[in-house]
């Protein structure tokens, strides 16, 4: 009996201890995230550098006085997968903001369980306006421009190109890249009416061969080949380019993330035009530089645009809790519009009206540089969100079509 | 327990009411886990209504859920009221399946199961690729409220009405002259035929019944995760059913039930702790049709009747 007594008292003391060094349960983070799947690359990087993030938040003493804690999941690049996953968080973990969505199904799915359990979801990989912008979800920060931005901001480049005349598209069948040439194609011809539009193809998302393909788009004799494309199939489309002469034969202009510079390294030519949203080597400050280095340390690689995002949009995340001293959607949302964040792109101010970030597009030529060992974007431009973010009224339009 | 056994609608009556109780006590967790094992419940009871008693073995089920799913979610997006668009959805789901099921069950065994599985592809490809309409890949989302404004306990219980509604239909079905003259065709076609049963039509209606009832399940899985995917109607969805009805226990009625509940709790489990559960589910499902082709339902049989006198 007496020992029975003397291991509840060292019990209860030892939980006493305990409940007193966590005054405070921690602020969890649920990262939903396409950790498997098509998107498994891009939210690695994304992840990594997410976790960089929340342990220099909790080096300076956490949020709010609590702890930050990240709660991983997969949702393996499948809405259905999201939506469950995106549940248990809320429901299972006790998330109390969620992260971590990439293909544009993925973060429409936890959206919609994020308006649902009222969690703010903040998106820093996927570009669709459709959660954010079309059915005014107030519980989706966007953190990285839009594929109607991006769409704009490529057309406002394109425009600029003397020699760009006939112009023939190719885009993966989904959300994105179908959105972006709209915009793209959209824009282009406000600002460039003498501008023509060749043939444009779809291969469905998961081709892998676009033999049948580029002869197509090379039989109209374009000046530029317009590619929306991530991913393998990226860099299928760009080798396979090679063998059918593409690059001799025209120019092309895609999505040229870091993250597949690095993957082709010396396969992808010198002299193709391409695009991405925050390049480490393409924005000088201090900030980045010791990001870089502290991300190279840990994992011996250079960051992706989709780590800076990553980091920067928790590191902004992290200033609206301060700032609002609440974990309240609606409270984080006004934090977010009045904070002055200055981060690894620069300054990134958010919107209120659709929360959607003034975030830039980066666009450039490949070549080969000294300093790393694979091509980079050079003679970078930088079209910052304020050019190109759509207005009012453009947003209260699309809300009305969407309804 | 012999009570139980001899009245069935008795048991039915005991085993709803305290699934009832069970969702009406359950915490947050436990509701949304027990909403979605309901759904699938009635899916893969539908299905095998069609595998063990019709004898028609389809590949291609998914196509009439994801219609479900579909129709619900199109016409409540349209601006359909909530209470209309449940009901479209199972139509739409009956309309393919009577359409489909024309094609099919003119074909058997392996031949039937190819249609079917065509089928589900079209439909699947049409959903992924028609954009405008269904947003392909993108899916649709926040058509309707969540849980259809019914909060998730009430949302739950109306599953567990249609989901008891669904295995009462198909039992009313087999004892009736209709289950008769299905179980003869699906058992020995030649001898039902020689009856003077045409068998095709005989097997059109089993797919109708089959069809409409996963349009059910669909429409409610819509409303349940508060989205539509293409997905729904694709080979994973044909599959995951008929895992279960394997599991559960070919040719038993409550097989699906069991199947579902197995199933879902092995791959929640599993996937919580595993990187490759898939391998290991793959493993439990081969051991299954291997020793035990009657499933786990034949296990629990062969134990409870273990005690109990021959003959």
């Amino acid at each position: 009996m007496k020992y029975r007594m003397y291991v509840a008292t060292v019990a209860i003391g030892l939980s006493l201890v305990t409940g007193a060094s966590f005054a405070a349960d921690p602020i969890l983070i649920g990262y939903v995230g396409d950790l498997s799947g098509a998107c498994g690359p891009y939210n690695d990087g994304n992840l990594k550098a997410t976790r960089i993030a929340v342990d220099e938040i909790n080096a300076s003493g956490g949020l709010l006085g609590r702890k930050v804690e990240l709660k991983v999941r997969d949702s393996k690049t499948n809405p259905e997968e999201a939506t469950k996953q995106a549940r248990e968080s809320i429901v299972v973990d006790k998330a109390d903001i969620l992260t971590g969505p990439c293909t544009s199904s993925v973060l429409l799915a936890d959206a919609a369980v994020a308006q649902e359990h009222k969690k703010l979801l903040w998106n820093s990989i996927g570009t669709t306006h459709r959660a954010n912008i079309d059915f005014g979800n107030r519980y989706v920060y966007q953190s990285v421009a839009n594929s109607l931005m991006e769409g704009r901001a490529l057309a406002e480049y394109a425009a600029t190109q003397k020699s760009w005349k006939r112009i023939a598209t190719i885009g993966l069948d989904y959300e994105w890249p179908r959105q972006t040439i709209e915009m793209f194609k959209q824009h282009l011809k406000e600002l460039r009416p003498d501008v023509q539009f060749v043939n444009s193809v779809w291969p469905k998302l998961g081709e892998s061969n676009f033999g049948s393909y580029i002869p197509v788009l090379l039989n109209d004799k374009p000046d530029v080949v317009f590619g929306v494309m991530f991913g393998s199939a990226s860099s299928n489309f760009i080798r396979q380019g090679k063998t059918y002469g593409m690059f001799e034969r025209t120019k092309v202009f895609t999505y040229a993330s870091t993250y597949l510079l690095k993957a082709l390294g010396n396969d992808i030519p010198e002299g193709v035009y391409g695009w991405t949203r925050s390049p480490f080597y393409g924005i000088k400050s201090p900030a980045m530089d010791s990001f870089v280095a502290k991300f190279k340390e840990a994992h011996k690689d250079f960051p992706d645009d989709e780590s800076i995002a990553g980091y920067d949009s928790m590191m902004q995340m992290a200033g609206a809790i301060k700032l609002a001293k609440s974990l309240d959607p609606a409270k984080l949302v006004d934090a977010l519009a009045a904070q002055e964040y200055v981060g690894l792109r620069g300054k990134v101010s958010v919107r209120k009206l659709d929360i959607n970030a003034y975030a830039p597009t980066f666009i450039g030529v490949t070549k080969k540089t000294p300093a790393y060992s694979f091509p980079i974007l050079t003679d970078l431009v930088r079209i910052d969100g304020e050019r190109v973010m759509p207005s009012e009224v453009e947003v209260a339009r699309m809300r009305a079509l969407a309804k | 327990m012999n009570i139980l056994v001899r009245h069935p609608v008795v048991a039915g009556a005991l085993a709803f009411v305290a699934s009832a109780s069970i969702l009406v006590l359950a915490n947050d967790v436990w509701l949304m886990r027990l909403t979605e094992l309901l759904i699938w419940i009635l899916f893969a009871a539908s299905l095998n209504f069609l595998i063990s008693f019709s004898g028609m073995v389809s590949f291609g089920h998914a196509a009439y859920f994801g219609l479900g799913c579909y129709g619900f979610a199109l016409s409540a997006k349209a601006g359909v009221p909530i209470i209309v668009a449940v009901m479209i959805g199972p139509l739409v789901a009956t309309f393919a399946a009577a359409i489909y099921g024309a094609l099919c069950v003119r074909l058997n065994k392996i031949y039937f199961a190819m249609l079917t599985l065509a089928c589900a592809e079209i439909t699947y490809s049409v959903i992924h690729q028609w954009y405008d309409l269904t947003g392909g890949d993108t899916g649709l989302t926040q058509f309707a409220p969540p849980s259809l404004d019914l909060g998730a306990r009430g949302f739950a219980l109306l599953v567990l009405a249609c989901c008891a509604g669904g295995l009462l239909v198909i039992r009313l079905v087999l004892n009736a002259p209709l289950g008769l003259v299905i179980r003869s065709v699906g058992e020995n076609p030649g001898r039902a035929a020689a009856l003077g049963f045409s068998q095709r039509q005989v097997q059109w209606v089993a797919f109708v019944i089959a069809g409409s009832l996963a349009g059910v399940a669909g429409t409610l899985y819509s409303a349940f995760q508060g989205n539509a995917f293409p997905d729904y109607a694709g080979m994973r969805f044909s599959l995951a059913p008929l895992v279960m009805v394997i599991l559960g226990g070919l040719g038993s009625f409550f097989g699906p039930v069991i199947g579902a509940i197995v199933e879902k709790g092995l791959t929640g489990v599993l996937s919580h702790y595993v990187v490759f559960w898939e391998l290991i589910m793959g493993v439990v499902v081969i051991t299954v049709t291997v020793y035990s082709p009657h499933g786990f339902w034949g296990l629990i049989k062969r134990v409870i009747n273990k005690g109990a006198p021959r003959g």
